[in-house]
């Protein structure tokens, strides 16, 4: 299955991509995702506690479990205004 | 109304437009750079999402305050000091709602709405 990870701010930084495509297996969850993005990009764990996670455009839980063509996006609190 | 934008907004314009008969009071918050010592502002937006982050907050406001109209725009790219920001404007009939209200979506936007901030020095 492909999907659609996105990063902003200081999870950009760390990545150095605004987005990457993976492909992934049926079953797998978000949490699985940042998993394998954090052992290609170890800073990533410092930012877990703070991670925000985001799948379609809307907030969820880091155990939901990906479809095709999904868009997940993670982040640090947000803070505009 | 929403808007997200890299362009810069007329107050004035913005209020004049949204004035209705029906209306006593409109209430308006204006964020604008801060001078901490930066040269620059870089705002990072996930546009999608925080337009429907933003539509949401102007759904629950409506719901739970008696307010006439809503407008929210804030600007996203790169800002100097004194940029304008964010603008929020709560028409109604009378100031303490208006007053509640813009305080209230202050206060969630900058919980909820992906935006961020970077100070560029």
């Amino acid at each position: 299955m492909k999907i659609t990870v996105k990063f902003f701010s200081e999870h950009r930084k760390v990545i150095g991509k605004e987005k990457i495509e993976m492909n992934i297996s049926r079953d797998t969850k978000i949490s699985d995702v940042l998993n394998i993005l954090t052992e290609e990009y170890p800073e990533l764990d410092k930012l877990r506690r703070s991670t925000l996670v985001s799948l379609n455009h809307e907030y969820t839980e880091m155990n939901k479990i990906l479809k095709e063509n999904d868009e997940l996006a993670f982040f640090p609190p947000v803070g505009g205004g | 109304m929403i808007k997200l934008t890299e362009e810069n907004f007329s107050i004035e314009n913005t209020i004049e437009k949204m004035k209705k008969s029906e209306d006593g009071a409109i209430v308006t918050f204006l964020g604008i750079v801060r001078d901490d010592n930066i040269k620059e502002l870089k705002i990072e937006c996930y546009l999608e999402m925080a337009e429907k982050e933003l539509e949401k907050l102007e759904k629950i406001a409506r719901k739970k305050f008696d307010v006439n109209d809503i407008v929210i725009i804030h600007r996203y790219g790169r800002l100097k000091i004194k940029d304008n920001i964010l603008l929020i404007s709560v028409s109604s009939a009378h100031r303490k709602t208006a007053f509640r209200a813009c305080e209230f979506l202050i206060d969630e936007i900058k919980k909820v709405v992906p935006i961020w901030k970077e100070e560029i020095r």
